[in-house]
């Protein structure tokens, strides 16, 4: 009789954990009927979870947004400076050309010089001749001046 | 006296020539420099636009330098969030998701 109660009771206990484990046993997410709904369920770290990945896809929505406006400001910067390259190039040609020109404006003036060099030196001896002829015609003339 | 005439006429025909010469080498040079200050006008036009390209880039680096702390901003919201997620019990949980959803 004892030992009918004691299997018993072993028994009872043995289902008892059974029954427990296969409580345990259920997967969450589980589809259940709740009414008419059909719900879907999260343990709470699985929902934790789904929240922390709905912030990371909201971050990276962000940062994709900012990253689009950054490559447009990007673009803008280099087709600014493609200009400025440009420009700096157009500058580089135009200073080649005024230097070219200057140049040859140097080697006019040098060239207007060597002529108002010669042009002096020219004057300086016309000057000397007048001097010269002025004082030998002077003398001829006081001299034939006496003869007579 | 016929000799005297030569020479001076002589003379008188190279003064005109290096007259003439030395208006032309002064006629060049406006012209080159006329040139000279147009090409130089030119250049301060460049430069005017090289200072206009520098304003350009100086904003929109200024506006990519905004972007990059908005991005570290989002960063850090994003790490205070999940931190707060962390943290919620159930109904604060739900509130988040009717939030979300809704």
């Amino acid at each position: 009789m004892n030992l009918i109660k004691r299997t018993t009771a072993i028994y009872a206990v043995f289902l008892t954990s059974v029954a427990f484990s296969q409580h345990n046993m259920i997967k969450y997410p589980s589809v259940e009927l709740k009414g008419t709904d059909t719900v879907i369920c999260f343990t709470m770290p699985q929902g934790r979870e789904l929240a922390k990945r709905n912030e990371e896809r909201k971050k990276f929505e962000e940062i994709v947004n900012l990253q689009k406006l950054e490559l447009q400001q990007m673009d803008s910067i280099v087709s600014s400076q493609q200009r400025m390259i440009e420009t700096y190039k157009s500058i580089d040609e135009k200073q080649q050309f005024i230097i070219k020109e200057v140049k040859g404006q140097v080697s006019l003036c040098d060239e207007q010089r060597v002529l108002i060099e010669k042009e002096l030196k020219k004057q300086k001896r016309y000057k000397w001749t007048a001097i010269i002829s002025g004082i030998t015609l002077n003398a001829l003339t006081i001299w034939i001046t006496q003869k007579l | 006296m016929l000799l005297c005439v030569v020479a001076l006429k002589l003379l008188n025909t190279n003064k005109n020539f290096s007259n003439q010469r030395a208006k032309d080498l002064k006629n060049q040079r406006k012209q080159s420099e006329k040139l000279v200050a147009e090409k130089e006008r030119e250049v301060q036009s460049l430069r005017r636009q090289l200072a206009t390209d520098e304003i350009l880039i100086d904003e929109s680096l200024s506006i990519v330098n905004e972007l990059r702390n908005t991005k570290k901003e989002v960063e850090t919201l994003y790490v205070e969030r999940i931190q707060k997620i962390n943290t919620l019990n159930a109904n604060e949980l739900k509130a988040y998701f009717d939030d979300e959803l809704n």
